[in-house]
């Protein structure tokens, strides 16, 4: 396969059994996600968009990164984007919180509406936003806390009273309580790699956001913390929007309501700028893609 | 394109988040702590212009041709800076001639040579180049010469005193070169005496950027030599030294913009002698000619009462820094012209 | 990998041998030398030292309160309190500047700026100590009498002042070495909660990189305490046991610089009594970096 675009598997990511996979999803929502492609449209049993992207583009400096991505987020469901590395998921994922703002020479432009309101417009506040709008990256990036400290940050900086019952909570949403009940103020580091992450989410979940951003959150870890990681993710979505990038298609099968494929387009260097493909359910996705790039990307054959 | 609804579908009504989001606001906070840690940079950097410019301002009116030509005077209208200039310049030889070598070959050692690991990698190469030949001669050179290899425990101590020498107050080393040089090597008080005391300074400095220097070469070029059949010796000759030598040499420069200003290790050596003589710039006569300095002149004629004297020293103060002005221009060019981005 | 070149060749080529064993003796000896320094140091140091105390009482030494060699009178108290009092002043001024400095340019100022900033900041600290003497004298100690009547020409405030300013930037280039050690994934971390760009700074970055923050600061202390040339001219050469920073006062290398400049002949005790103090000082100083290494490496597990 000559390919200019490495699809982002693993060896054991056989495409076949990605389809199987996504036939066998989760129960709740495969099950719901497959009566409601009996039914009739796709969309209408993911529930109303709590994020509305409309022609985003971004750039970094001289170089188009992302461009004309168009979609709709539904609320309180898991929605995943796939596509080959360097195409533009973590980009597009980091303008949901304004995490660009940081990036310097970077810029954002077309619309995004949360809750029908533009939030890239100048005058909304980032800081505050991000305070509803949580994120957790593919590293675990704990602070060099005590394991309670890195939960209470995140509440002090939002206003939230760190009391014990708050940090308890955030700890068992993230399934981490058993593990660190009697040792929370060991260092954040003494931590596995697998609990490092699990505690960044639980930080995440203690500012009490609406949505939580995960760029990659499995990929620094292993087959069994991901499965852990990917458990408490179906456990919180009841609450939490989530927006996940992932490179790992058995993993978005598995675990997400929505799945947006994201492609590069442009051979040239310097015209290679990223591109929404297709988005739909998890199981139009993978049973029954219409863009022939997901197609190709999905069973393996890129190019 | 991209499907985002099927056709003739109403987009469905955005789900309402919990509150609309919030405006920009103004965080005093935040503004004062920005400004805080500007404004604090800002003094620094205010300050270093208040001291150029106190300087200059002072000194300027003194600086001519006559003040660089003209030697030592009690009389501060006649005073020169020809004998502190000569000084500077045969220290710097001396210093230069004695540093160097030892800095460098010190740290190719180090580097290269001392650790059994890097033994071990040379023989890892010949082993995997099958050659009976160079395996008889690795192993003859690990029995005669194998107690120039050290345990990295034994370099890394080397390193701890390296490190730590470069540290120790400048004035120490004038004591060592009094008690050393002058005491015990019976050499006066003379401008090889502040010599030899500033190169025993500037070593370790020298010793650090030229380690640093030379790890900063890859080492698949050395192994690419050594793979050709080079000896370790002979790939580091010449390969990795003549990579590493921008990099020794801008450290080099630097070092001697170090011992330039240096003015407490020769008091100490030479002591504040008020003299007219002009020394000869020939470094073999170095032994038998009075410590003149830049730095020296300058202290020599702050510590005098009359105004006049502070001008002068201000001018003083002006050739000095000029000259380091250019000693760093120098390194920096050096640094930008040759370093290699590997 | 396959063998290069036929072995006749690469035995003539290995045949230099007999220079290299010399070459690499030689290369030793130099590495040798670097240990002989300090070996130099502690022995004449100690050496002379040792004379210097059959002669003054250790006890009289790091007890007395006055230092007047002329009278045979060696209390060290008045010079390593000099040494102390103009260090903390340096402290005192640098800690702001160097950690505000360190702050703006690792978190807040542009690449661009950061990179014209931090060269010029650099200049400070290869300015010759001469320099700041003068500068002291003749600029910071007219300025300061301006503001405080009746400050005397020699007085421990403007040496403590240049001094800082000569340890600013060895306190902001270390500290903003390690804040930018700090991965950028911790501060997206605490972005990603709505953090304020202060609260990153102060809450975790500089938590992050404290270990390296602290020891800048322990080395620019040892660094103060060392200062020769600008403390010899601004704060004067009278020993003076006093906290008082508006006061002259002498410190132990002004001592030796004094002692130098005249002409104590070999062997008497006051030409000895330069060696003790240097002793003192050389073991302050090495006992600082001893700390500050112990710290750095400390800082260096926390990311491993
Ligand atoms: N901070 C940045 N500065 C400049 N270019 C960037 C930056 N981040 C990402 N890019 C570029 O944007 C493109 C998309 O990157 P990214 O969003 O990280 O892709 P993905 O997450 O899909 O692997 C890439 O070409 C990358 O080089
Ligand atoms: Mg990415």
């Amino acid at each position: 396969m000559t390919t200019n675009v490495e699809p982002d598997t693993t060896a054991d990511d056989a495409p076949i059994e990605i389809q199987l996979s996504a036939g066998a999803a989760t129960p709740t929502h495969a099950v719901a996600a497959g009566q409601g492609a009996a039914a009739g449209p796709a969309q209408p049993e993911l529930g109303p968009p709590i994020f509305q992207l409309r022609d985003l583009g971004v750039w970094y400096g001289k170089n188009e990164a992302v461009r004309g991505v168009s979609m709709d987020i539904p609320k309180n469901a898991i929605t995943a984007i796939i596509g080959p590395s360097g195409c533009g998921k973590s980009t597009t994922l980091r303008c949901l919180n304004r995490m660009n703002d940081l990036v310097p020479g970077a810029r954002v432009n077309g619309e995004i509406l949360f809750g029908g309101e533009d939030l890239l417009s100048s005058d909304v506040d980032p800081v505050d936003l991000r305070g509803r709008i949580g994120m957790v990256f593919q590293k675990p990036s704990p602070f060099p806390k005590s394991i309670k400290d890195n939960i209470e940050f995140g509440m002090k900086v939002n206003g939230i009273k760190p009391t014990a019952e708050r940090v308890e909570q955030a700890l068992v949403d993230a399934a981490l309580w058993d593990e660190v009940k009697d040792r929370l103020k060991d260092e954040a580091f003494s931590l596995s790699g697998g609990q490092q992450q699990r505690l960044c989410i639980a930080r995440a979940i203690a500012v009490e956001p609406e949505v939580i951003l995960m760029d990659e959150p499995c990929s620094a870890l292993d087959p069994i913390a991901t499965l852990a990681i990917e458990d408490l993710m179906k456990n919180i979505a009841e609450r939490f929007t989530l927006v996940v990038v992932t490179h790992n298609m058995q993993q978005a099968a598995r675990i997400s309501d929505q799945v947006a494929f994201m492609t590069v387009e442009g051979k040239a260097e310097g015209e290679r700028c990223g591109v929404l493909a297709e988005v739909g359910t998890a199981r139009e996705i993978f049973s029954a893609p219409k863009d022939p790039r997901t197609e190709a990307y999905i069973t393996g054959r890129v190019g | 394109m991209t499907t985002l609804e099927a056709p003739g579908t109403p987009p469905p009504p955005p789900a309402a988040a919990t509150r609309p989001l919030a405006r920009k606001r103004s965080r005093p906070s935040e503004q004062l702590f920005k400004w805080l840690v500007m404004g604090l940079t800002a003094i620094t950097i205010a300050m270093l212009i208040w001291l150029i410019s106190s300087v200059v301002i002072k000194g300027a009116g003194s600086l001519s041709w006559a003040f660089l030509a003209d030697k030592p005077s009690s009389n501060p209208d006649k005073a020169g800076f020809n004998s502190a200039l000569r000084g500077s310049v045969v220290l710097m030889i001396i210093t230069i001639f004695f540093a160097w070598p030892i800095g460098v070959a010190a740290a190719l050692y180090l580097e290269k040579f001392a650790t059994q690991s890097a033994e071990a990698s040379e023989r890892k190469v010949r082993e995997r180049l099958g050659s009976g030949v160079s395996g008889v001669h690795a192993g003859w050179l690990r029995v005669r010469l194998s107690w120039l290899r050290v345990r990295p425990r034994v370099v890394h101590l080397v390193d701890v005193n390296i490190s730590n020498l470069a540290a120790v107050p400048s004035i120490i080393y004038g004591l060592l070169g009094l008690a050393i040089f002058v005491g015990i090597l019976g050499i006066s008080k003379s401008l090889l005496a502040g010599g030899l005391t500033l190169a025993v300074l500037i070593l370790p400095i020298i010793i650090i950027a030229a380690r640093e220097a030379l790890r900063a070469v890859p080492i698949s070029i050395e192994q690419g030599a050594m793979a050709l059949g080079a000896t370790r010796w002979q790939a580091v000759r010449s390969q990795v030294f003549p990579a590493a030598l921008p990099g020794i040499l801008t450290g080099t420069i630097l070092a001697m913009s170090r011992a330039i200003g240096e003015t407490a290790p020769l008091i100490v050596v030479g002591g504040i002698v008020f003299g007219t003589a002009v020394p000869s710039l020939n470094p073999l006569d170095a032994g038998n000619e009075a410590l003149f300095a830049m730095p020296l002149q300058i202290y020599f004629w702050t510590d005098q009462p009359q105004a006049s004297f502070q001008a002068i020293a201000a001018a003083g103060i002006i050739v000095l820094l000029a000259t380091l002005l250019v000693m760093n221009l120098v390194a920096i060019i050096l640094r930008n012209r040759y370093s290699k981005r590997w | 990998m396959t063998p290069v070149g036929d072995p006749s060749g690469r035995r003539k080529r290995l045949g230099g041998s007999v220079g290299e064993r010399a070459m690499l003796l030689a290369l030793a000896a130099a590495a040798i030398i670097s240990i002989l320094v300090t070996v130099g140091i502690v022995v004449v140091l100690v050496g002379e030292g040792a004379t210097f105390f059959t002669e003054v009482p250790l006890k009289e030494f790091f007890t007395g309160t006055e230092w007047f060699p002329v009278e045979g009178k060696y209390g060290v108290l008045p010079l390593l309190n000099a040494s102390i009092v103009i260090a903390l002043i340096a402290a005192v001024v640098a800690v702001p500047l160097g950690l505000g400095s360190a702050i703006y340019l690792s978190e807040y100022a542009p690449e661009r700026l950061r990179r014209v900033v931090k060269p010029v900041l650099e200049v400070l600290a290869g300015m010759p100590t001469i320099v700041l003497g003068f500068f002291a004298l003749d600029a910071v100690t007219p300025a300061l009498q301006t503001v405080i009547p009746g400050l005397g020409l020699y007085n421990a405030l403007a040496a403590g002042i240049v001094v800082g300013l000569l340890i600013t930037p060895l306190i902001s280039s270390l500290s903003e070495d390690s804040m930018r050690a700090v991965p950028n994934a911790m501060r997206e971390g605490a972005f990603g909660l709505g953090a304020t760009r202060r609260v990153v700074s102060l809450k975790v970055v500089v938590p992050a990189a404290l270990s390296g923050i602290v020891a800048s600061i322990v080395l620019a202390l040892s660094r103060a305490i060392g200062e020769t040339m600008a403390v010899t001219l601004a704060a004067g050469t009278v020993p003076n046991l006093s906290w008082n920073p508006l006061e002259g006062m002498q410190t132990i290398t002004a001592y030796i610089v004094q002692v130098s400049k005249g002409e104590a002949s070999r062997g008497s005790l006051q030409y000895e009594s330069i060696f003790a103090v240097g002793l003192l000082l050389f073991v302050v100083t090495l006992a600082i970096n001893i700390i500050a290494v112990r710290i750095v490496r400390k800082y260096r597990t926390v990311y491993q």
